[in-house]
């Protein structure tokens, strides 16, 4: 039982880092938040020269085939960079492939997904419900395959898409798609979000066409949930610990009364709290990737766990951290509140605290 | 099970330790008397002793024969340890040594005491302290119980009048304390944290079934939407703790030195612990105000005892404030705030 990185994975944080802190600057970033297009093009290229929308994929559908730690590893530097990429939604519209796809499927979409020549994304939600039952969007059986009809909210990277997994109510179970964006019927419209950094849309399927062929096995919705989260939490870590240490080293500096404002209890104490709620959601989130890879048992519980945790550190890392800051801290020109921004929208996505703690107290009377 | 085999342990590394601890604590095994001689006395001796030191005091340490209490805290010194005032003289082979200790556990059954004393009046603060071994059957040693907030006496003064001590139990040297009760206090917290955890961990089962078991007509309070997201909430909090202690083992067994997570886990527990026993008044609702002994008590008392005493975790070994600084200064860097 060691419970700690190996050096091969310390190697991949570090490099990552370094790429990031080159490739993925504040500037970048912004300028990715004031683009009319839906994501940063040149730096996702650079991103996938690396092998990362692959890195979890197996290597005889072109992906490096690393695993679930490898890939937390990941997730936590990008919420430290906020990488403003469509990574997340292409992770897991190729996950969802992974699992249910037949092998032409996965033949077809996973290279292209896995080199980053096609962006993914998933449809799963259509309003406030995130349970498998509030799933209305229809599929239909037609002459030569199925036609689906219904809209889709918080498609995370809906319009970057070049594919879309889509969850559809089938006559009798819930039924999953891969469709093209280009296919007739599909019109996509970008939801204004306020995290800015990663994009949402709105998907229309109008009496959409789709091959048998393309219809995903067994049921993923929860596995896709359950990931998602692990990925998140991952994401809310690295937030966390950013404006963490953003926060130390502003207290270590910034004076007044002739102190550093570190030296007062009141600040100083805000962080120490700070420092158990990263310190935590660090452990949450290596336990639940380490589940991932392991034992698929116990990983949807410790992947709740993680995202509510994280959550709740990101949260007060960014709020306090603007607090601790003060004034600069609530203006446009300081990152910060790119970082809340990004901490709130990533509590909701997929499945917000509420709902997995729902989930949890399940599990508490088993 | 951790001190060295040649005297007289098992040598056992960090994670049969925690093994060890965690099936004690899941057992729900009573503390050993014998904690501060294990944890805190024995430790500090290995380090800091004499061999003829080690040869007297370790064996029956660990057979349990004597029973060892701490004397570190004062009525003036709680926090801050370096305002020691009990004063010891130098009168030939021997010590002298007058003053009060405070909450000191097992002093009331002690052989021995671990004692931090002020050899030079002159000296302020860290400078100046000298550790010794004080047999408490000594004349002069009186031990009053404290009577705390749940009725028991679990604590005790300690008044020390003239207690004439050999000069061969020091351990370190003259005016060297700070440093040896440093050892001692590192100890402490140790590898303490995961057994915290296994606590938190049964106490949150017990208050699963309580919620279960306790009915508002008819109506199951596990089922109510704020009980369920509290204890939710309360497992999450439950788990991190566990995982951050066996990142800290792990991190231990690695470096050999413990890391600042012990001070972590420590302040966590000690909040939460107050936070989930006192969720447990509030499913008592009316019921949380009758104490054991009555055909109306819940569980004969057990959640009041738990309540009550849990206000006292965030005081004993470290209050949350210096567990704060401790985060603060030494771990994140900040500049000190004394």
């Amino acid at each position: 039982m060691d419970f700690a990185l190996t050096q091969d994975q310390e190697t991949l944080r570090s490099s990552v880092r370094d790429f990031l802190q080159k490739e993925c600057a504040s500037t970048v970033v912004r300028r990715a938040c004031d683009s009319d297009q839906p994501y940063d093009v040149e730096l996702w290229r650079k991103a996938a020269d690396l092998g990362w929308p692959g890195l979890c994929i197996p290597e005889e559908y072109g992906g490096v085939g690393l695993g679930w730690t490898e890939t937390a590893l990941l997730a936590e530097e990008m919420g430290r960079a906020l990488f403003p990429g469509p990574y997340l939604s292409t992770l897991l519209s190729a996950t969802a492939i992974l699992a249910g796809g037949n092998e032409e499927t996965k033949q077809r979409y996973l290279p292209k997904l896995a080199d980053g020549s096609f962006i993914g994304a998933v449809a799963l939600f259509e309003g406030r419900g995130d349970r498998p039952e509030d799933i209305r969007l229809k599929a239909r059986p037609s002459d030569d395959g199925y036609v689906l009809d219904g809209v889709k909210l918080f498609v995370t990277d809906g319009t970057a898409a070049d594919v879309i997994v889509v969850a559809a109510a089938g006559e009798n179970s819930l039924q999953y798609f891969v469709v093209d964006s280009t296919d007739r019927g599909v019109s996509t419209e970008a939801l204004p979000v306020v995290d800015r950094t990663r994009r949402q849309a709105a998907i229309s399927f109008a009496e959409v066409q789709v091959p048998s062929s393309n219809m995903l096995d067994g049921q993923i919705f929860e596995f896709l949930r359950d990931r998602a989260a692990l990925f998140i939490a991952a994401e809310q870590t690295g937030i966390a610990r950013r404006c963490m240490e953003m926060s130390v080293e502003y207290a270590k500096t910034r004076q007044q009364f002739g102190k550093p404002i570190g030296v007062y209890q009141a600040v100083s104490h805000k962080l120490a709290d700070m420092y158990m709620l990263v310190e935590h959601a660090t452990s949450l989130v290596l336990f639940a990737a380490w589940a991932a890879d392991e034992d698929n048992q116990t990983c949807s519980l410790a992947a709740w766990r993680a995202k509510v945790w994280a959550s709740r550190a990101a949260k007060a890392a960014t709020g306090d951290g603007i607090q601790i800051h003060g004034g600069i801290g609530f203006t446009w020109e300081h990152d910060l509140h790119l970082y809340f921004k990004r901490a709130k929208a990533n509590e909701v996505l997929i499945s917000d605290s509420l709902a997995l703690k729902e989930l949890i107290a399940d599990r508490l009377e088993d | 099970m951790s001190w060295p085999k040649e005297y007289g342990g098992r040598a056992a590394n960090p994670f049969e330790q925690v093994i060890y601890l965690s099936e004690l604590a899941r057992v729900r095994a009573p503390e050993t008397v014998g904690v501060i001689g294990l944890n805190m006395a024995g430790p500090t001796i290995i380090v800091h002793g004499t061999e003829e030191q080690k040869n007297r005091y370790l064996s029956k340490i660990l057979s349990g024969e004597e029973i060892w209490c701490q004397g570190f805290s004062e009525p003036g010194a709680g926090s801050d340890l370096a305002g020691v005032t009990t004063r010891v003289i130098r009168d030939g082979d021997e010590y002298v040594v007058t003053g009060q200790k405070v909450w000191s556990s097992h002093a009331q059954v002690a052989d021995y005491c671990i004692l931090v004393t002020r050899s030079d009046p002159q000296s302020s603060r860290h400078a100046g302290l000298t550790y010794l071994i004080v047999d408490m059957h000594s004349p002069g040693v009186e031990v009053r119980p404290i009577v705390q907030i749940t009725g028991d006496p679990e604590f005790n003064e300690i008044f020390l009048d003239e207690v004439r001590v050999p000069a061969s139990n020091i351990l370190g040297s003259e005016g060297d304390g700070w440093r040896v009760a440093m050892t001692t206090l590192m100890h402490e917290r140790g590898t303490l944290g995961v057994a915290l955890q296994v606590r938190s961990q049964l106490i949150l089962e017990d208050l699963v079934k309580l919620a279960q078991n306790t009915t508002v007509n008819g109506e199951r309070m596990i089922d109510r939407a704020a009980v369920r997201d509290a204890l939710a909430g309360f497992d999450i909090e439950v788990e991190a703790m566990r995982l951050t202690g066996y990142r800290s083992i792990s991190n231990f067994a690695r470096t050999g030195v413990p890391g600042p997570e012990g001070s972590v886990l420590k302040l966590h527990w000690s909040e939460f612990n107050q936070r989930l026993t006192e969720f447990a008044w509030e499913l008592l609702g009316p019921y949380s105000q009758v104490d054991g002994g009555s055909a109306h008590s819940i569980q004969d008392g057990k959640w009041q005892y738990e309540f009550l005493r849990s206000r006292g975790n965030t005081i004993e070994a470290g209050t949350s404030e210096v567990l704060r600084n401790i985060i603060a200064e030494r771990v994140l860097g900040l500049p000190r705030s004394r």
